[in-house]
């Protein structure tokens, strides 16, 4: 059994490393696209890709899965005849390189080894088609002598300066043999500032305490700047021109002496582009740990059953003081537990500190995802990224994936025009998204905004009497807010037309969903013709909340704190108003109410979040507050309404009694048991299991049973 | 390091020819997939033949689940109930940091029998597909090894009707009928 889980454990891991690999790939084929219009290739970008097919591929492998193996070999095949130069880069080449790499993505989130083959000959096909014309070598009559010691990546590098009229020095350094690799490395480091570093060679002159070196270099600058270098201290002892752009350079003398000097075949020191992917596969980005998040759940659990702990060393800690005899011992076992909480504190905020992760990395997923929707639907769209430092729990960040996801994709489809469209309007042709994220206490906001046409109201209003759903009156009374959230009824599209990659009506219904699991917002803004930004807003963390315990027909829950605005005491004749399954009394302070058991005690109109089949179901399920001790108003004479706010909306959920203020650890419920209202549960030690509310639940049914009542 | 260097140009001399047949063939030893692994180390030769169960009684019938499906038996505790849901789930509680649900099997099953006597009542934990659930049941029985032989699909008219849905298979050992519930079935809201 151990064996199984290790098993699953470690394939679960490369999966994570796979998928980093994809989004290093992803990024690095849409650089390379750019380049390509800007007739600029950078071969430490094509290197990166390289690495990552090829990484891949031996993953691959490793995981069993032969389709993805055989479709990253022959992407890796491609890449390799890209970077000697023996294909040119081509519209044709990126668009197959890309095609390839949205299939291993899928190969990859599928988790499975087969079931492409269709896809998969498709793609190698292309892949190999578009390799097939081979680009014309331009370039032969340089120093043979000098090219037959390069490798034929270097060789090609080489010949790559030369034609594009960058200069191509030898520069011979001269390294203490204790320093070496420390003065090496910052010679490298500092030449790729300005310079390719097509190669490095042993040379001449060998001596026991040092060592010589020829790096060559390609360069856009001149004479000048290797001079320069002279004054930098870092060894270089003397240079040569081996091509110069303008007209071809005299043969280097140099060359044949070199080579008796050095023997090309005992490179002390393995070419600069071998050492670097060296570098990269073995070392990696050396002090980061990849930790499954399950394991810092337990970690987690851990803690909050410590916290329970305290409670009762607490608890003992208040006996013994009272006890005369030992107070001294009390007061003493006081200050320990003080201590203890201190510390407790920290250890949770530290754990709650590595589930952060940057926002950015989520952000830049979206990149080649713009690019291509962009591509299809024939629009003109930049998306810019803000905040990339933004933290959120890692758990969040995933969770936010596909509902972003949706919303980008409804932008690039519906919301922004084509280019002669917008610029008739007077707009740039290439529209701008951007996708932005901040922090707001103690939630983060995420938002999306586009600069195109913006949401058509009426539409809106116009379309939600054709689906049916809703009366003319009654959708006429909405106010313009209320109405642009129609968007998110389930079943709605203003578009009429069904396109490949949105409008289909799912998206925006499952988007709300989504974020309300999260206890998230979601908040739109829109102008017609300018534009529209989604707001999101949302936890930063789901692991440890503030939360408020309260009591109602003798059931205890936990609030959580943070969406809380108010706590109002109610008294007895408010009560019974706000019972009324209206809103009538706090309605001028714009908050629904909600008696909390009036709210559990209603029947089953919910299945695990979807309406169900009230005939099926409706006979095994029953009501499970008993009714007639919890008719309305029969409640103390005061009574507390919660008022909670979630963005622009407000409730106000009513209870019997607070009993305190206490940090929870939220835990999911198993799906069988998910009820609307509910977020989860949590363990409080020796007082039981409560349910954890989730106010925006509570609201969100509230809405939609007053919704369903004023259109019926 | 002159190894590799020979090996990225061994490389790159069949790309250049275009071929990209046999690479993944040498590696295809390493391991298995997730799928087949499982498979792989249980159900091993003699083992092929037999199955564990674990089984118990609930309203005078013995049943039983899979050993695979089954985690662990606990005492009866106090469950908290989550309003809004089907009446054969008591509540949940928490368990090694989990939240598990309870689920009486007898009113699943449609059983009407007296309520057993708190003595020996269980919740006997299972793992489906990620989730626990805990099945209310009357007394343990025990874990027992079956012949794979001596199990067969019940016949449509031999259970009562609405018990058909999760018997997977019907044991018999001696002269004891042991029914073969399906954990996957029970938890799904959809199965009536």
């Amino acid at each position: 059994m151990r064996k199984v889980e290790n098993k699953a454990e470690r394939f679960k891991e490369s999966v994570a490393e796979a998928e980093d690999l994809l989004n290093s790939m992803g990024a690095g084929l849409l650089k390379l696209a750019r380049g390509m219009e800007d007739k600029d290739l950078n071969p430490d970008i094509l290197n990166g890709v390289f690495r990552a097919a090829h990484t891949l591929k031996g993953m691959a492998g490793i995981m069993g899965f032969k389709e993805l193996a055989r479709l990253s070999h022959s992407t890796e095949d491609v890449l390799d005849l890209l970077r000697l130069g023996q294909v040119s880069l081509s519209a044709e080449v990126i668009s197959s390189l890309m095609g390839a790499h949205e299939l291993l993505s899928k190969m990859i989130s599928s988790k499975r080894g087969a079931g492409f083959a269709m896809e998969l000959e498709a793609t190698v096909k292309k892949l190999s088609e578009s390799a097939s014309v081979r680009a014309v070598k331009q370039l032969q009559a340089v120093d043979k002598e000098l090219l037959s010691l390069l490798t034929g990546y270097e060789a090609h590098r080489f010949s790559e300066n030369a034609v594009s009229g960058k200069n191509i020095f030898i520069l011979t350094f001269v390294f203490p043999i204790s320093d070496f690799e420390r003065d090496y490395a910052a010679v490298i480091a500092a030449l790729k500032r300005n310079s390719e570093v097509i190669s490095t060679l042993p040379s001449r002159g060998a001596e026991s305490e040092s060592l010589y070196f020829d790096i060559i270099i390609g360069t856009r600058k001149d004479v000048g700047f290797v001079k320069g270098l002279f004054k930098t201290g870092m060894g270089l002892v003397e240079f040569r021109t081996s091509w110069n752009k303008g007209a071809p350079a005299k043969p280097i003398p140099a060359a044949a002496s070199r080579r008796a000097h050095a023997p090309s075949i005992e490179h002390p020191l393995p070419p600069a582009g071998v050492l670097e992917a060296e570098q990269m596969t073995m070392r990696r980005v050396s002090s980061t740990v990849r930790v499954n998040i399950t394991r810092l759940d337990a970690i987690m659990n851990i803690i909050s059953e410590l916290g329970i702990l305290k409670g009762d060393i607490q608890a003992l800690g208040a006996a013994i003081r009272n006890d005369k005899t030992l107070s001294v011992y009390g007061l003493e076992l006081s200050k320990a537990e003080r201590t203890l909480e201190r510390k407790l504190g920290e250890l949770r905020d530290s754990v709650l500190d590595v589930r952060m992760v940057k926002i950015g990395n989520l952000f830049s997923r979206y990149e080649p995802f713009v690019e291509k929707l962009a591509r299809e639907s024939g629009k003109l769209v930049r998306m810019t990224a803000v905040g990339d430092e933004t933290e959120l729990d890692k758990l969040i960040v995933e969770e936010l994936a596909d509902p972003l996801m949706h919303i980008i994709r409804n932008a690039v489809d519906h919301a922004f025009e084509p280019p002669h469209v917008r610029e008739a309007l007077g707009k740039d042709a290439q529209g701008a998204l951007t996708l932005a994220a901040y922090q707001k206490g103690n939630h983060v906001v995420v938002e999306v905004k586009d600069d195109g046409a913006g949401i058509d109201e009426e539409a809106v209003r116009e379309k939600a009497v054709r689906t049916g759903a809703f009366t003319r009156d009654f959708v006429k009374r909405l106010s313009r807010r209320e109405a642009i959230e129609l968007i998110f009824m389930p079943g709605f599209s203003t578009r009429d037309a069904v396109s490949e990659t949105s409008g289909r009506g799912v998206g925006m219904d499952v988007v709300k969903e989504n974020i309300s699991r999260l206890g998230g917002v979601i908040d739109i803004e829109t102008v017609k013709g300018k534009g529209t930004r989604f707001m999101l807003t949302i936890p930063i963390t789901l692991a440890i909340v503030q939360a408020l315990i309260v009591e109602d027909a003798g059931v205890r829950y936990a609030v959580p704190m943070n969406p809380v605005v108010e706590i109002i005491e109610l008294g007895g004749n408010l009560l019974d108003e706000a019972a009324s399954p209206d809103m009538s009394a706090a309605e001028h302070k714009g908050a629904p109410q909600v008696r909390l058991r009036d709210f559990f005690r209603r029947g089953v109109s919910v299945v695990n979040g979807a309406p169900s089949a009230a005939s099926v179901t409706e006979a095994a399920y029953k009501q499970k507050r008993s009714a007639p001790e919890a008719a309305l108003g029969a409640c103390p004479s005061v009574c507390y309404g919660i008022v909670a706010g979630m963005a622009e909306h407000r409730i106000c959920v009513i209870v019997e009694r607070l009993i305190e203020e206490q940090e929870i650890v939220i835990k999911p419920i198993p799906r069988i048991v998910k009820a609307p209202g509910v977020a989860g549960a949590t363990d409080m030690g020796d007082k039981g299991t409560l349910l954890v509310l989730d106010m925006a639940g509570v609201l969100e049914e509230s809405l939609r049973e007053r919704r369903t009542a004023a259109s019926a | 390091m002159r190894d590799m260097l020979k090996a990225e140009k061994k490389r790159t001399g069949v790309a250049a020819q275009g071929g990209q047949g046999k690479a993944p063939s040498s590696q295809r030893t390493v391991a298995p997939t997730e799928a087949d692994y499982d498979g792989s180390l249980e159900y091993r030769g003699e083992a092929a033949e037999k199955i564990t169960v674990l089984s118990f009684f609930a309203g005078g019938a013995e049943y039983a689940f899979p050993i695979t499906e089954a985690v662990e038996a606990v005492r009866l505790r106090a469950l908290t109930e989550v309003p809004r849901t089907p009446s054969f789930i008591k509540g949940i509680f928490s368990h090694r940091g989990e939240m598990v649900s309870v689920v009486d099997i007898k009113e699943r099953l449609g059983i009407v029998s007296a309520p057993a006597s708190q003595y020996g009542a269980r919740i006997l934990i299972t793992l489906v597909d990620d989730m626990k659930t805990g099945f209310l049941v009357d007394r343990l029985s025990g874990v027992r090894d079956v012949r794979l032989a001596d199990v067969r699909v019940p016949a449509p008219n031999e259970c009562a009707s609405c018990e058909t849905e999760f018997v997977k298979g019907v044991i018999k050992s001696g002269d004891r009928v042991i029914r073969l519930l399906s954990a996957a079935r029970l938890v799904d809201l959809t199965v009536f």
